[in-house]
């Protein structure tokens, strides 16, 4: 059953647009079931009045009736700061940014959560906090409220925010042990993606794309309406800062290749070193876009800017989230998931152009040393492919497990180490050659933003047709282990275990081995970790604990950051749960 | 009366100790006496208020009439601060002092020069809101809570505390004291010197976590409280029922997790309070004694960092014996040394009772302790005994 949802396009405080302007209807959701809240199967709305945790009356669902062939939720788009309203709309950007993962051409499937459970809750109204937060002890997302300037701020309205905050349900979906990293660039890299997601919900908005790029004169590099997250929600807390928002992607922070990895800064900030590459990348590609689509149109590249910025921000999806699926388990940093991303896209593209560029541009930044350092081998044959039993790998515990044994070398493991393999994955992605997309782009009848795009399900879509699509089948085949090594001594151990593996993604059809990415930096990085953890500590975010140690004892002080000393060795986890979308004082 | 003399009060739940020591005035031997602390818990066996009566009955009578040379209140627990205010309102008893000094944030003017720690302060008490006026009554009944609450209750402290601050001393004799307070001419015994170690003078660091409920709340200058969401658990609400649609293991396990997280904040509050503990070192005749309130690891971690820390004969136990209380072990090294055999070792002492706060007493924090000290407790007062009583001898330490 289809159904239209109204979503927030825009933080309401600051948005340009005039007020009825402001929500646009939804028409892309499509799940089996629908009940009052809203609830769905994979996704239900829990709205609890923040003070008495009384349940408040939730949004009813109207079945397809009459004329009428979408389902509804009952709302009026005029109160925004109605509780039914933030339920639909909190609803509906959760789902948005869920399908955005989950279309064909990025991750080619459906998400299954971190947590143990189908269902992930949605709290727009978790309490008083100018901050938001995914928490998967309680697998829930919590959007929380504030009062500024006598306005009172709904998290839950801002789409940046609840996008943001989906995309770390996400993330944690796809690579868990990023939420227990102690590594900052692994905690970075959850916030940068995290951003990027915003950003790419905010460009599925034709509205906003188009009062934006008019404003703009069909750039994306001016306009922080893009490149800034939570502006509403920055502007209140910060109200004489001179950015106004949150975060703004248009960064150019780098890091010191050479320097001392425990200088760098934390988890936030840092995350503009990678988000100011990728959107940098993004501009470029925005730009390229409109060249080709002006001289192919033979119109202005402000008249193109809209469908350019449509293509540009498809391919950009597809490079940043596909290498989430590409990346190794464990500790890894933004290097790595630059690799995830470069051979994602390498195992399905020949042309080498953009992945050139993003190579020079980390470069520049110092998240690699050299542009060789993000070499990676794709379409690679191995012996073992040949006959292997894929079925059985990806089905059978064991006959994965004696897989893995029997090829240590090809995936890094060391002979030594006991490792563990995880679920694997097959998915059945599609995509589109560059030359197809830009063809579909150019060649639209109306404006390819137009708001009539948003009634059309997208070509890669969940439910589109195959025609004008490649389709590549893969096997995702992740193993993990332990690596124990020198914990800083007055920090509660003198040995502290920390995770690490490999990810092989093999083309089930061709039997190559589409890549295979594996520990590269781990004990130069060690320094960072070792900051890291000092910082939760000195801060006061964590304390050690065993574990015989009562609940009450081990409480982290309501960080979820756990450090438990087990014989002698200490294993961190949780530290995702600091992963707001403010930074806080104290935070590491 | 040649000794210097630590009593250590029994009042179950919180601390009480009374340091007499010999002075001379006007070639004339007097003794002085300075009192850190005085109050328990409000709640469970380690609130009784009982027990506060024989302490202040023991003190009248030693002062003779006089007022206590000084007075330190610590930090602003109520497990520190009620005694005082409890034996004038309830038994019609007083105890003066010719000098109180208070935690540097228990100044009123405080937060208006420190806006940053107010900020922070302010939404730590808003979390503490928050947390007491959605908590159920099932959560309400965990007598952990139960005593985070009643412990950093701002009605019942403010009480104490203006008691402390307004009855107790003379206007010019209460100081708002931290680390950096020049006490050269307010020291209280000539025979002897008074440091302060802790806390630092802004607090906003020990509320760090409470920073970005501070940004969202925006409170005018001058306006502590702002929403007012009320002290007391709301009555008479529906047990929840999970929405239609909705795992109910996974609503419970939300509401669950939400009750822990209030928990947590309320236990991250108590905490920040702690290391607001002003933190004393006391010299006389060559003995390094050392009183510390309810200090935890950050403040000594800070104290450690301005080499503040050094080998004392005695320390007052932080915290009731926790081991949240305890100095990390490499400063617990400087502070405690493991003496050598036959080496004349440190005595200790801890105001503490079981079943108040979880981990509290830390027997193997205790254990660890008595490796290094003599460890005295008031959980082995005999019947009828009301207090510790350790004696430092005028000839100095062997």
């Amino acid at each position: 059953m289809r159904v239209r949802v109204p979503l927030m396009i825009q933080d309401p405080e600051i948005s340009r647009l005039p007020t009825d302007r402001l929500v646009e209807d939804w028409l892309g959701l499509a799940e089996d079931h629908y009940l009052d809240g809203p609830v769905t199967p994979r996704v239900a709305v829990v709205d609890l009045d923040p003070t008495t945790e009384v349940l408040a009356p939730a949004a009813v669902f109207e079945p397809p009736s009459g004329r009428r062939t979408f389902g509804r939720y009952r709302v009026d788009k005029r109160t925004v700061a109605s509780s039914h309203f933030i339920q639909v709309s909190v609803f509906g950007t959760v789902m948005r940014t869920v399908y955005l993962y989950e279309e064909r051409d990025t991750l080619g499937r459906k998400v299954a959560w971190a947590f143990d459970g189908p269902q992930l809750l949605v709290v727009p109204r978790a309490g008083w906090l100018a901050n938001a937060y995914y928490e998967r002890r309680s697998r829930s997302l919590q959007f929380f409220s504030f009062r500024a300037h006598g306005k009172l701020v709904h998290t839950s309205l801002s789409r940046d925010i609840v996008a943001h905050e989906t995309a770390h349900a996400l993330i944690d979906g796809i690579d868990p042990d990023l939420y227990d990293a102690l590594d900052p660039q692994a905690l970075a890299l959850h916030e940068g993606v995290a951003d990027l997601t915003a950003v790419l919900i905010a460009f599925r908005s034709p509205r906003l794309r188009k009062a934006v790029l008019d404003r703009t004169d069909g750039s994306i590099e001016q306009s922080t309406s893009f490149s800034s997250i939570g502006e509403q929600f920055g502007r209140a807390i910060d109200p004489a800062g001179h950015a106004g928002w949150l975060r703004n992607l248009l960064d150019d922070s780098a890091l010191d290749p050479h320097g001392d990895p425990a200088a760098e800064p934390e988890p936030h900030a840092l995350s503009q070193v990678l988000t100011g590459a990728l959107y940098r990348f993004l501009v470029e590609l925005h730009r390229d876009y409109k060249e080709r689509l002006s001289e192919r149109r033979h119109e202005t590249t402000f008249a193109v800017s809209g469908r350019a910025l449509w293509a540009a921000s498809e391919q950009f999806k597809r490079m940043i989230l596909r290498g989430l699926d590409y990346l190794p388990p464990g500790e890894i940093t933004f290097a790595d998931y630059i690799r995830a991303i470069l051979a994602a896209d390498q195992a399905s593209f020949e042309d080498d152009r953009w992945r050139t560029w993003i190579r020079a541009e980390c470069a520049r930044r110092g998240i690699v040393a050299a542009e060789g350092d993000l070499d990676v081998t794709t379409n690679a044959e191995h012996p073992s492919l040949a006959t292997l039993d894929l079925d059985g790998v990806a089905t059978s515990e064991w006959v994965a497990y004696m897989f893995a044994e029997g090829n240590r070398d090809l995936l890094m493991i060391p002979a030594d180490a006991t490792f563990e393999v995880l679920p694997r994955i097959v998915v059945n992605k599609r995509f589109e050659l560059p030359e197809t997309a830009l063809e579909r782009a150019a060649g639209a009848g109306a404006d390819a933003t137009a708001e009539a795009a948003a009634a059309q399900p997208h070509p890669l879509g969940h439910d589109a047709p195959d025609e004008g699509t490649t389709p590549v089948r893969e096997l995702l085949f992740k193993v993990r282990w332990s690596v124990t090594e020198p914990n800083p001594p007055d920090l509660g151990a003198t040995t502290r275990r920390v995770q690490t593996g490999t990810t092989l993604v093999i083309d089930w059809d061709r039997r190559l081995v589409r890549s295979c990415l594996g520990p590269r930096d781990l004990e130069h990085r060690r320094p960072a970790r070792d900051a890291a953890f000092r910082r939760l500590v000195e801060a006061g975010l964590v304390e050690l604990s065993s574990p015989d140690d009562p609940a009450a004892v081990r409480q982290t002080l309501g960080t979820g950051v756990e450090a438990v000393v087990t014989d002698g060795i200490l294993r961190v986890k949780g530290t995702g749960r600091l992963l707001h979308v403010a930074r806080e004082a104290g935070d590491v | 009366m040649s000794d210097l003399v630590v009593r250590v009060y029994n009042v179950r739940f919180g601390d009480a100790v009374l340091v007499s020591i010999p002075d001379e005035e006007n070639g004339a031997a007097v003794e002085r006496h300075i009192l850190f602390d005085f109050g328990n818990a409000l709640s469970r066996q380690g609130g009784v208020d009982d027990v506060l009566v024989p302490v202040v009955d023991d003190l009248i009578a030693r002062l003779g009439g006089a007022p206590l040379d000084l007075y330190v209140m610590t930090h602003e627990h109520l497990d520190h601060v009620q005694g005082l205010f409890y034996a004038k309102e309830v038994h019609g008893k007083t105890v003066g002092a010719k000098q109180a000094w208070l935690t540097r944030s228990a100044d009123p003017d405080y937060y208006t020069t420190h806006p940053d720690a107010r900020r922070k302060r302010v939404a730590a008490l808003m979390a503490y809101r928050t947390a007491v006026a959605h908590l159920p009554a099932a959560a309400m009944a965990s007598p952990f809570l139960s005593m985070l609450m009643a412990t950093n209750d701002p009605r019942s402290t403010t009480k104490c505390i203006d008691y402390l601050r307004e009855h107790l001393a003379p206007a010019d004799g209460v100081h708002y004291v931290d680390r950096t307070t020049d006490i050269s001419a307010l020291q209280p015994v000539a025979s002897a010197r008074v440091t302060l170690l802790a806390p630092e003078e802004n607090t906003a660091d020990y509320y760090g976590r409470f920073a970005a409920l501070a940004d969202g709340l925006r409170l005018g200058d001058g306006v502590m409280d702002d929403l007012d969401l009320g002290l007391e658990p709301a009555a008479d609400l529906p047990e929840p029922i999970p929405p239609r649609g909705v795992d109910a293991g996974a609503f419970y396990n939300l509401l669950d997790v939400r009750h822990s997280n209030a928990s947590s904040t309320m236990l991250a509050i108590d905490k920040a309070s702690n290391n607001t503990s002003v933190v004393l070192l006391l010299e006389w005749k060559g003995w390094r004694l050392l009183f510390t309130g309810d200090a935890e690891k950050p403040s000594w971690r800070k104290m450690d960092s301005l080499g503040l820390v050094s080998p004392v004969h005695f320390l007052k136990i932080s915290h009731h014996g926790s081991e949240t209380g305890m100095p990390p072990p490499d400063v617990l090294d400087k502070l405690l040394p493991v003496p050598a055999p036959g080496a004349p070792r440190p005595r200790a002492a801890v105001s503490t009772y079981p079943g108040n706060y979880p981990g509290v007493p830390n027997e193997q924090t205790l254990t660890g302790l008595r490796a290094r000290a003599d460890v005295s407790s008031t959980l082995d007062l005999a019947p009828g005994q009301g207090f510790i009583e350790l004696r430092f001898a005028d000839t100095g330490p062997p």
